[in-house]
């Protein structure tokens, strides 16, 4: 296990690595001057240059990766042309944010999607299964920014149980923190719930026609053992990849949903970056779904070692 | 002897398939019966259908499946499903055909070994412990101990299948159903697990039902043999009376395709193809294939089970009369 661990971790080394040049190259090769567009109004041909110099862009391509990647091995993710400040320490101030949301919409998603999925594919070709499917594509198919305005009308505007929009930390008010996640919560929670719902079926539909829980029937034990032991069990393992991904997708910042409730996660901030061409923070942000992605990944790939012996073999 | 296990009049319609037409045969404790038949003649649905395993299928089967217990028979077919689910396991077991996909690849073996002793005989701790060494003992699996902590893809295909024949004898059932247990393995293989059976059937006296496409295999090891087609028993009789005096043309076919050491003989085949979608039909179910079709009734009329000479041990299904 820790061979198989140590493994994956040298994987992804070289594959962020290989992020690093990609978003680097695509970032410089956007159209746009993000001095300029840092300068705005103060404007003038001496700050210009200074400020050219200063953040390094006037140095060639090649020596300006090479000082960021060794920042990167520092931590150091650069300094934003906009705010001044170091990229990580805005990074951390968004991530609470987006952390919050993430875990919420992911856990919401999960207690949807298994009991939803299993009961549709049990009752295979029937209504309750017709249903789910229904409810799954619409989930799949509506825009996230709609559904989110669908929830602010009917939440806030028409029931006014909830705020509309904003954030406040957990530590400044737990009650008031949950109030302002549910709305985001379910949009992103129920989106995602849909995805998964069709994975844990289809997983669900394999086993139970599998052979083996054939021989669990056989040996008499009671339906839900067969379901829970013999079924959901061995139906694991794809819906844990899906579920994975998608939390990790929500990691790296739900942008549409999280502009549309003004929430100041990752999303918001990446949205930002893109719009005034802040180099350092837009290649922060994606660095940070990057290793989201890829230690998600592994922690998921570890748990099915732990569930399924042959992974490791 | 009184039977302890079987099926009376057994039908079974999925849409227009009749896939089993009027299915009948009982084992005895001590007893093996064969069921023979090539794939899709209803040979394992028989089995499964009378133990509730199809219960999507429910509805559409009529007829009668028993079980003797203690004197008293017990009708399967008219029971709930969690009083059927008690039997299963405890006073029937089943043997699979592919012990790679039979057996729960993410379980080791004490955990699916176990599962059904602490259910059906509530052992547990020590006793269970025990019983657990002892059934793998039982099936001839060395190192129990290490064995039970393994997962079916560290054991081999023959002790993988020793490991379903022992959970199906962990609670000493009545009854053995052994559904193709040979056909995924080498030949020699194969043999050590027909003479475990063979062995522990004398040890427990169980009743054993064998089902199997291979007659000569069967041949071997049944005490009768039921030969099934498109759904239909065709004949059933005593093994030697079946390899001595075959009164079906589908049996005589079957016997005359086994291969030989003979070289300079053709190997014998049946022409045509078994039916792929058995509709129930009012003339003989092999009436496409049969070389003999010798009275006219064959093409019109559904031939009844006659038993052979008035022996009422040996019944076929056929208007020929074969040489």
């Amino acid at each position: 296990m820790i061979k198989y661990v140590a493994r994956r971790i040298s994987h992804m080394v070289v594959v962020l690595f290989g992020v690093s040049i990609a978003v680097f190259s695509l970032v410089h090769l956007v159209p746009g001057d993000p001095i300029r567009v840092a300068l705005g109004t103060r404007f003038n041909e001496e700050t210009y240059q200074a400020l050219l110099v200063s953040s390094g862009l006037d140095r060639p391509l090649l020596e300006q990766y090479v000082t960021y990647i060794f920042g990167l091995l520092q931590g150091d993710f650069g300094v934003s042309f906009r705010s001044g400040g170091p990229v990580s320490e805005v990074l951390f101030e968004r991530l609470p944010a987006t952390v919050s949301l993430a875990s919420f919409g992911i856990i919401l998603a999960i207690i949807i999607a298994i009991p939803l999925g299993v009961i549709a594919a049990l009752n295979d070709g029937k209504a309750a299964d017709g249903g789910i499917r229904v409810f799954s594509q619409i989930g799949v198919s509506l825009p996230d920014f709609w559904t989110a305005m669908l929830f602010i009308l009917l939440l806030s505007a028409t029931l006014q149980i909830l705020p509309s929009s904003g954030y406040v930390p957990f530590g400044e008010d737990p009650v008031q923190w949950l109030r302002h996640l549910i709305i985001p919560g379910l949009t992103v929670g129920l989106i995602a719930s849909s995805i998964i719902t069709r994975y844990v079926r289809s997983s669900v539909l394999e086993i139970i026609n599998s052979d083996h829980v054939r021989t669990a029937e056989s040996k008499g034990l009671s339906r839900s053992r067969v379901i829970r032991q013999h079924v959901l069990r061995n139906a694991l393992p794809p819906i844990m990849t899906i579920s994975g991904v998608q939390f990790a997708t929500m990691l790296g910042g739900v942008i549409v949903v999280e502009v549309v409730v003004a929430w100041p996660g990752l999303g918001r901030l990446v949205f930002d970056a893109v719009a005034t061409r802040d180099y350092p923070v837009i290649q922060g942000v994606v660095m940070l779904i990057a290793v989201a992605f890829l230690v998600i990944n592994l922690l998921v790939d570890v748990l099915q070692a732990r569930l399924d012996p042959r992974v490791l073999r | 002897m009184s039977a302890v296990f079987g099926v009376d009049n057994l039908s079974l319609k999925i849409g227009k398939n009749q896939i089993l037409r009027e299915v009948s045969w009982n084992v005895s404790r001590g007893e093996t019966l064969g069921i023979v038949g090539e794939s899709g003649s209803g040979k394992s649905m028989s089995v499964l259908a009378a133990s509730g395993l199809l219960p999507k299928f429910r509805k559409n089967i009529t007829g009668d499946a028993f079980l003797a217990l203690e004197s008293e028979q017990q009708s399967l077919l008219d029971m709930p499903s969690s009083e059927i689910r008690k039997l299963r396991g405890s006073r029937i077991g089943f043997v699979f055909q592919d012990p790679q996909s039979s057996l729960n690849p993410l379980m080791t073996v004490e955990q699916q070994l176990s599962e059904m002793i602490k259910l059906h005989m509530k052992l547990k701790g020590k006793q269970l412990q025990e019983r657990l060494e002892e059934l793998l003992e039982l099936v001839g699996i060395a190192d129990p101990e290490r064995r039970l902590k393994a997962y079916p893809h560290e054991l081999s295909g023959g002790m993988r299948q020793r490991v379903m024949i022992a959970i199906a004898l962990s609670c000493d059932p009545d009854v053995l159903i052994a559904d193709e247990p040979t056909t995924a393995l080498d030949v020699t293989i194969q043999a050590q697990i027909v003479e475990l059976v063979q062995n522990l059937q004398k040890r427990l006296g169980m009743a054993v039902v064998w089902i199997s496409h291979d007659l000569s295999l069967v041949g071997q090891l049944a005490d009768r043999i039921v030969v099934m087609y498109g759904g239909e028993i065709l004949e059933s009789c005593e093994t030697k009376q079946l390899f001595a005096n075959p009164r079906h043309p589908y049996t005589q076919a079957l016997l005359a395709s086994k291969p030989t050491m003979d070289k300079s003989i053709k190997l014998s085949t049946i022409p045509g193809s078994p039916p792929l979608t058995t509709e129930a039909v009012d003339r003989c179910v092999f009436y496409d294939r049969c070389q003999f079709k010798s009275d006219p009734r064959c093409a019109t009329e559904r031939p009844p089970l006659t038993a052979v000479g008035g022996d009422e041990s040996h019944l076929v299904r056929t208007f020929c009369e074969v040489p």
